[in-house]
């Protein structure tokens, strides 16, 4: 099944707010459990995004100019004794996404969005 | 981690990551491991256990990776096409049944098998020990098929010999067929007790 080009879908858009809310509380950079538990949080969903839904959705975003990412710097990470962090962050292009995709929603997200621009 | 159902959690689902990333270019595959250990740390450690048990986070994260084997397949698919894929909710729902059954079938096998074996071991019953025996290697057989199956894939696009995941594949479901065909018939032979007791939960019955 091959979807519309473009278009977001639900998971995607979640993704986007999510990373965008965490922005405007402080954290301008998500690693992928950040970002599902923050969608967990958002819908009121025990469970959180499965493992192999979120990363392929952060991927394909990522490849899509939806998203940047980079990795976290090993040496941080060993010195937490930790497994590295790979950053999300949202891009003009994925704020711009967003917008479009909510168009018809309430001013207060737009307002959220253009915020960060 | 430190409770034993978060560590359990954690193989199963590095297991299955480890699984679905061969046979993928190297970056992307230790790319996703990567990701999915850093995942499996925060989700075993703080921000993860906010109100949750051990127990209940481990199957938080059992839950997360079943769910998303669907997705780990047509990621995987994509990758080695080069392109996005996306599954339709029926093929979806295939990967998803195959996946539960196949799980199922390794986890009551695993439990059928050393059950078989420790009732053998006490009872001082051979049959039962070596029906036991039988069915873990049936086991080990479907992993060696599903081995074969990876290796196969991944020696192909390498232009390699395929002659050695062939004979794996081979070997694993003569395996499967075999010892669970042993155990099937051997079961209703008459002095046989495995089957009428122990995981089954039937009482032990003389065969007539």
């Amino acid at each position: 099944m091959r979807r519309k080009k473009g278009a977001l879908v639900p998971l995607e858009i979640s993704i986007l707010a999510a990373c965008i809310n965490l922005a405007l509380s402080g954290l301008k950079e998500s690693h992928g459990f950040l970002i599902a538990k923050q969608i967990g949080d958002q819908q009121g969903a025990r469970m959180l995004t499965a493992h192999g839904t979120l990363y392929k959705a952060l991927g394909r975003m990522a490849k899509g100019g939806l998203l940047e990412s980079r990795w976290e710097d090993p040496v941080i990470a060993a010195e937490e004794s930790r497994p590295r962090r790979r950053f999300y962050r949202v891009t003009a292009e994925g704020q711009a996404a967003l917008r479009a995709a909510r168009a018809p929603a309430p001013r207060s997200t737009g307002a959220s969005v253009t915020a960060l621009v | 981690m430190s409770a034993w159902h978060l560590a359990l959690a954690g193989v199963f689902t590095r297991t299955w990551v480890n699984a679905y990333t061969t046979g993928l270019p190297r970056r992307t595959g230790g790319e996703r491991r990567e990701e999915i250990a850093s995942d499996l740390w925060e989700q075993a450690t703080g921000a993860g256990l906010e109100g949750e048990s051990p127990g209940a986070a481990a199957a938080h994260i059992f839950g997360r990776t079943v769910l998303g084997i669907p997705a780990d397949v047509a990621w995987h698919l994509g990758e080695l096409k080069g392109e996005d894929m996306e599954m339709s909710i029926g093929e979806k729902s295939v990967v998803g049944v195959f996946a539960v059954l196949g799980i199922a079938t390794v986890v009551f096998g695993v439990l059928l098998g050393s059950n078989g074996i420790v009732d053998g071991w006490l009872n001082d019953s051979p049959l039962d020990f070596f029906y036991g025996v039988l069915i873990l290697a049936s086991i080990i057989g479907q992993f060696v098929a599903v081995a074969g199956v990876y290796a196969w894939r991944r020696a192909d696009s390498e232009g390699r010999s395929t002659k050695k995941a062939r004979s794996m594949i081979v070997a694993g479901t003569l395996g499967i067929a075999v010892l669970g065909g042993a155990y099937v018939v051997g079961g209703d032979q008459p002095g046989h007790r495995s089957r009428d007791s122990g995981l089954l939960g039937l009482q032990d019955q003389p065969m007539a």
